[in-house]
């Protein structure tokens, strides 16, 4: 873009971009008119020269008494006829440069009455006239804004700061079927048997029958201890023995294997 | 690490850890003399079974269940007893009732009981199976069968021994790799 050599409206050609207005008045009409204007112009000349000439004569006399007419003495300058004149003339320009757009010379009193009413229908015409798409693809380098946009943003965070997630989510899984979904997307099947697969099931069966086999058998034993301990006492008792029984053997037993070598 | 799954493999309930190595009395005794019956009967069904067969198969057309006497039974029941009781506290030191309530047979020294002494022994429970009840009175719960021959069944909670095998070797291994600190 920046490889044009000088603004768009020079170097561009905008006519295909550019509606043709359509035409305002059928053309039997524009031809009646130019006939009716060329007859009035052809009665008119001729007076008009006439009153050229008489005008030319007595211009000056006319102009020192519209002076005088405008001006009278004695009369404020707000109330004379050149003053009211004046002030017409001037609200006059106004609508005038309002209507042509000639603004080029136009006051900031005049722009500041002109442009509220004038902008938007100004826009409305020229934004009708123009595929402003194609003239926005065309001419700005949308990548490189949308880049830049990008760029100087947090995107996590805008949508975190900004965004209703929960609602969003809420909204799409109320929205979902989703054991549909699973059954119609998800090979189930293969999936568990890969599970499956991967578990060694027999192996964990075993080990846990395994594991509560054990702790059946050790309660068992522990019983039978409790046991050997109550008929120790009562024989003891019944003998009158005093001296604890001797049950040391120093035999090394499967306990000890446990201990680090 | 290996010292943590030494731990998971140390099964033993705390009460049960203090008596390991101690003699055992007469109710777990009599339990597993109760087991190792259980099995010598089952042993001896089995032997019925099995003659049965081959009896069958040798001459199927002229079968007939064999008449064998209560007391011919007893004297194979017998028989077996001491055959298997000999082998397990020969080989093993236990048997299956001795392995189930965590008992253990050892000779003088803690020792594995001999061949001579483990075939003596075997002898004397299956034809005194009543001298156990001594064990009760003994000051060192010893029956007449251990009084005689000098031995011992005590409490030994049977183990993981290969896991706790392979533990070890890996911590030698350890040690070894480790530098001399």
């Amino acid at each position: 873009m920046n490889a044009e050599p000088s603004g768009f409206g020079a170097a561009r050609d905008l006519t295909p971009i550019i509606h043709e207005p359509s035409p305002a008045v059928p053309a039997s009409i524009t031809e009646s008119v130019d006939i009716a204007l060329g007859a009035a112009v052809t009665v008119v000349a001729p007076v008009v020269a006439v009153g050229k000439a008489v005008a030319y004569v007595a211009a000056p006399a006319a102009e020192a008494t519209w002076e005088f007419v405008k001006h009278p003495p004695l009369i404020p300058e707000a109330l004379s006829l050149g003053g009211v004149m004046d002030r017409l003339a001037h609200r006059g320009k106004s609508v005038r440069q309002a209507a042509t757009g000639d603004l080029s010379h136009a006051t900031s009193d005049t722009l500041d009455a002109v442009v509220p009413d004038l902008v938007p229908s100004l826009v409305s015409q020229v934004v009708d006239r123009i595929d402003v798409t194609s003239l926005v693809l065309d001419v700005v380098d949308v990548d490189r804004i949308v880049t830049q946009a990008l760029d100087g943003m947090d995107l996590t965070n805008v949508v975190l700061t900004r965004v209703d997630l929960e609602r969003i989510i809420n909204q799409a899984l109320d929205g979902m079927d989703l054991t549909e979904l699973v059954r119609t997307r998800v090979d189930v099947a293969g999936l568990a048997q890969d599970v499956i697969d991967d578990v060694d099931l027999p192996e964990i069966i075993r080990e846990s029958t395994t594991g509560v086999a054990a702790d059946a058998v050790n309660q068992g034993r522990l019983v039978a201890l409790s046991g050997d301990e109550l008929v120790n006492h009562w024989v003891d008792k019944f003998l009158l023995r005093r001296r604890l029984r001797r049950l040391e053997t120093g035999a090394k037993t499967d306990s000890d294997a446990t201990a680090k070598p | 690490m290996n010292d943590e799954i030494r731990e998971s493999l140390d099964q033993l309930p705390p009460a049960a850890r203090a008596v390991q190595g101690l003699r055992a009395g007469l109710v777990s005794r009599v339990i597993a003399g109760a087991l190792d019956y259980l099995t010598v009967a089952v042993l001896t069904a089995g032997a019925y079974v099995g003659f049965v067969l081959v009896r069958f198969l040798l001459d199927p057309r002229n079968y007939h269940l064999p008449d064998l006497s209560f007391g011919t039974l007893v004297t194979a029941g017998i028989v077996l007893m001491v055959l298997y009781l000999w082998g397990c506290w020969a080989t093993y030191g236990r048997t299956v009732g001795n392995r189930i309530v965590g008992l253990r047979v050892v000779g003088r020294h803690g020792g594995r009981v001999n061949w001579f002494i483990a075939l003596l022994r075997s002898l004397g429970c299956a034809f005194f199976p009543i001298g156990i009840v001594w064990c009760a009175i003994s000051r060192e719960n010893r029956s007449v069968q251990d009084i005689v021959l000098r031995t011992s069944v005590i409490h030994d909670w049977p183990r993981q021994l290969v896991q706790l095998e392979i533990l070890n070797t890996a911590d030698r291994r350890v040690d070894e790799s480790s530098p001399e600190s």
